[in-house]
């Protein structure tokens, strides 16, 4: 706890410094020209996250999205002249800045890009009232699941993950769909985010699980946390892909044909009897060990 | 940090920032939650994790001020479930323009598991619940900060702190018998980070160093009364007991990292994107186990009264990952993209394991004193992944997408077997290499109010590393909406799946089929109606070997469930409603009914008052294993308080 405040101390030391010295540097009282049209805008603009992005005073945090806007007010407003990014031809003013940052990055041919799905679709850039997180046009996970309805579907078995209350249920702490995936992101396995280190996002809560181990689970190896668990929901216990533990082990653990990776249990594992229905009784780290090959404790 | 403190900081924070803020606008809602449970509670809170108490349902505020005498520009605060319930949330952001940029996330889950037919061997004889349970919370705190934010240069620093604790009940085999444990583990996982992300010249990318430190100790002990173990039956004329076990464990981790992006474009036409991360995980642990009682051990063969276990274990697991994407328009309309990807991870393992087995005995009845033996064990393995894609993507009209890739998945990974874990000859080790080609074509096309898309995935491997691996598999998605007028809108999708191996003793097969859709009607604007349904039937089989008698036999899994859903939101006056409810009906393997009735009435007393009362009706039936059925109810009351 006390490493614990030290850090926090000495992480807050740039905080102060820069609040310290931003007064002189970023101060911004210029008054924003567009607001002589557009006062209820420019008002509720104030609380949207591009009000403190980019240079310039605010009047240019405006014209970097609205080009033409100078021209647009010397001709007295006339519309034909300002740009309002809308559609995928829009998409073009978000991506001049929001592209291939980070270990999950904006990436204009991603999934939904590719589909001619624009950022508008999902985000609104002038919201009323209290704008959302990530200004998104709906609460939570809303726009994911309007489109992907057997999501929705997934998370209403009797064992998921905690969803926010947009996908299932009544939870305002939940995850969401973004929790795991970069909606901005590829397709598939691509599509699931990375931590800093470039680890899945799986392990980012479930710490206890990633070692390294003496001994892996060479399903950790070959496949994924999805080669025994179905993330989004299951109508099995702990999320797995199987109702009985015997059925998901013995179904690699067989060894039929001799060329696959997989170790067959010996026959004292009397499967009628309900001892060694279930395998993780005895192979209690099953995923991973650092004492027991056999993953026993 | 407790839920009280954390929401006092909250409020607190909140308090403070709006303070001195030009502009104010917040929502809060909180209030209590009653719950009531009949049958499996147990089954109730793994499933949901309900709580009752007091809470925090919402809090969101945003503060602005940008005078250039004041701290920030925007302060934006968001927090939910604090309180009696077991998940967290808080999450803010502080800003200034062109000085500073600070995120910070708390989260906080409480974990909890007590099932009655996971991995349960008295489940048929209804004892409740299982052996494996836990009871743990989760917390996560998350700091960045980005210093001159929009400069061409912007330095950031970050924190992470995540820990894991509480108490379980876990199983433990030695001696021929299993026991159970109780366990009491902490964990906590340490990260800092500090980068730069750089622009210039068309030119973004960003290097960040980090390292993590990971230390947890767990402390397992016997559960009073139950030295008796799982096995009924004696061995080899010996009841085997345990009269105390006792079992404490410390790992520590460490693991540098580093990862790099770049993106830009070149001659104006080109685009580059890539990104390359590494690490160098690198783990210690002790072990110490104790044991006394009358045990077995078919290894040593003898009969034994105690054992005192020590393992030292060291592992060093480096990896890396990178992707190189480059994009070039062939024509205004038509985009080609090439792609690779590569990623490496190997693992070294070692284990010095020294075991003492006192006053042993030879299953011939002659005593032969303590005995000790002694495994020194190394385990490796390496994996490496390569992935080559070719992709079209072409926009003739603005109405249609259409695209299409091709592509080449190789894996090749090699497995140390370790000696020790020998139980039957095979599978246990050896080098794996498997090459999946695949081919994926699809379109969509937007007509006025009409969407349709479809995708077709077509994959071909060579080889299988696993048994559960595919050699062949289809996929083939569509989705399709409607807006039939501004008040009716339709979505349907369906996925088919088609996967096989059809290796002599492997012979698997998946055919699965999802489909669903919902309707949406808006008749006015005080009125919405929603109705859904998702439909999945899914069989699979693949051959296994029973091990008590080797001969083979079809593992087969079905699902057969249907959701089904209805929902109407009715705004009257200062009454808004909502109510619905969920039918989910499974057959197959794992055959249950969930239902789930909900209703939520606010009420807006003055512009910034309002109340609102929740009711939820939770009713689960697993048919085969009544135990585990619930009935529940829960009933919350909230305040709102906003200002906008």
């Amino acid at each position: 706890m006390k490493s614990f405040a030290h850090s926090i101390v000495a992480l807050s030391l740039p905080v102060l410094l820069a609040l310290g010295s931003g007064s002189r540097a970023s101060g911004d009282e210029t008054p924003n020209l567009c607001a002589d049209c557009h006062e209820d805008v420019v008002a509720a603009f104030a609380a949207n996250p591009h009000a403190t992005a980019g240079g310039g005073n605010a009047t240019d945090r405006c014209l970097a999205c609205h080009r033409g806007g100078n021209e647009h007010a010397a001709a007295g407003g006339d519309k034909a002249l300002v740009t309002i990014p809308r559609g995928t031809a829009g998409a073009a003013a978000c991506l001049s800045c929001h592209t291939g940052r980070g270990m999950n990055p904006i990436d204009p041919k991603g999934v939904h890009g590719e589909r001619g799905i624009a950022c508008d679709t999902c985000h609104a850039m002038h919201p009323a009232g209290i704008p959302l997180e990530a200004l998104l046009r709906q609460a939570g996970s809303s726009a994911c699941v309007s489109c992907h309805p057997h999501a929705r579907g997934e998370f209403a078995r009797p064992y998921t993950h905690p969803m926010h209350a947009s996908v299932v249920g009544n939870r305002a702490a939940g995850l969401q769909c973004a929790s795991c995936h970069n909606p901005h992101g590829g397709r598939g396995d691509d599509s699931l985010k990375r931590d800093a280190a470039g680890e899945l996002v799986c392990l980012s809560c479930h710490s206890d699980k990633r070692g390294p181990f003496v001994y892996t689970h060479p399903a950790q190896v070959t496949g994924s946390c999805m080669s025994c668990h179905q993330p989004h929901g299951s109508v099995n216990a702990a999320m797995l892909t199987r109702a009985r533990v015997q059925q998901l082990c013995l179904e690699c653990h067989t060894g039929t044909p001799a060329t696959t990776l997989g170790s067959q249990p010996p026959s004292f594992h009397d499967l009628r009897s309900p001892r060694y229905q279930n395998c993780t009784t005895c192979h209690v780290a099953i995923h991973g060990s650092n004492t027991s090959p056999l993953l026993a404790r | 940090m407790t839920t009280r403190m954390l929401a006092m900081t909250v409020l607190l924070a909140a308090a403070a920032g709006s303070a001195a803020s030009q502009q104010l606008q917040f929502d809060l809602s909180a209030g209590y939650q009653w719950l009531d449970v009949t049958g499996s509670e147990e089954v109730f809170r793994s499933q949901t994790r309900e709580k009752e108490g007091l809470f925090v349902d919402s809090l969101r505020l945003v503060a602005t001020d940008h005078r250039s005498s004041r701290l920030f520009d925007r302060l934006r605060l968001e927090a939910a479930g604090l309180g009696e319930t077991s998940d967290s949330r808080v999450h803010l952001e502080l800003d200034r323009a062109r000085a500073f940029s600070l995120r910070l996330d708390y989260r906080r889950a409480e974990v909890f598991s007590a099932l009655p037919d996971l991995a349960n061997p008295f489940a048929a004889a209804g004892i409740a619940p299982g052996q494996h349970t836990f009871d743990r919370q989760r917390d996560f705190f998350d700091l960045e900060l980005s210093l001159l934010p929009g400069r061409w240069l912007t330095p950031l620093v970050g924190y992470t702190r995540t820990t894991y604790a509480g108490p379980a009940r876990t199983t433990y085999h030695v001696g021929n018998d299993e026991f159970q444990l109780a366990s009491d583990l902490d964990e906590t996982v340490d990260e800092f980070r500090i980068g730069v992300q750089f622009e210039a010249a068309g030119v973004r990318g960003g290097v960040i160093q980090g390292w993590r430190e990971t230390d947890a100790s767990e402390k397992l002990t016997l559960i009073p009364g139950l030295g008796a173990g799982n096995s009924t039956q004696p061995t080899l004329g010996r009841d085997v007991t345990a009269t105390s076990l006792e079992r404490t464990v410390s790992t520590s981790a460490t693991a540098p990292f580093t990862n790099a992006y770049v993106s830009g474009l070149v001659g104006g036409r080109v685009r580059f994107l890539g990104s390359f991360a590494t690490t160098n995980a690198e783990s210690e642990s002790s072990e110490f186990d104790s044991a006394l009682g009358q045990f077995v051990s078919f290894d040593i063969r003898r009969f034994f009264l105690g054992l005192a276990e020590t393992a030292q274990g060291r592992a060093e697991n480096p990896s890396w990952r990178g992707q190189l994407r480059i994009e070039v328009p062939l024509l205004a309309w038509l985009d080609l993209s090439v792609a690779y990807s590569a990623s490496h991870r190997e693992l070294d393992g070692r284990s010095f394991v020294t075991s003492q087995y006192f006053d042993t005995v030879n299953f011939s009845g002659v005593e032969l004193g303590d005995l000790s033996t002694v495994l020194e064990a190394r385990t490796a393995w390496e994996r490496d992944e390569g992935v080559a894609e070719l992709r079209l993507a072409a926009r003739p009209w603005p109405w249609l997408h259409v695209w299409g890739a091709a592509a080449t998945v190789d894996h090749d990974v090699t497995v140390s077997p370790a000696a020790a874990e020998v139980v039957l000859p095979g599978g246990q080790g050896g080098s794996y290499t498997r090459a999946i080609h695949r081919l994926t074509g699809g379109a969509a096309v937007e007509l006025g109010p009409a969407a349709l898309s479809a995708e077709w995935t077509a994959d071909d491997a060579d080889e299988a590393v696993v048994r559960t691996d595919f050699l062949d598999r289809d996929r083939l998605r569509l989705r399709g909406s409607y807006k039939i007028a501004s008040w009716l809108r339709v979505t349907a999708v369906g996925e088919q799946l088609e996967a096989s191996n059809v290796t002599a003793g492997i012979d698997a097969s998946v055919d699965s089929t999802r489909w669903g859709g919902e309707l949406e009607i808006v008749p006015t604007p005080w009125l919405s109606l929603r109705g859904g349904m998702n439909v999945v039937q899914s069989d699979s089989r693949l051959t296994v070997r029973r091990p008590q008698d080797f001969g083979l036999e079809p593992s087969l899994y079905a699902e057969d469930g249907e959701e089904l859903e209805a929902a109407v939101a009715l705004a009257l006056g200062r009454f808004d409603l909502q109510a619905g409810t969920t039918r989910t009906t499974y057959d197959g393997t794992a055959p249950f009914d969930l239902d789930r009735t909900f209703l939520r009435l606010e009420l807006t007393l003055t512009d910034a008052l309002g109340a609102c009362g929740h009711l939820e009706h939770r009713e689960y039936r697993q048919a085969p294993f009544p135990v585990a059925d619930y009935e529940a109810n829960r009933y919350s009351l909230l305040l709102r308080w906003n200002r906008k």
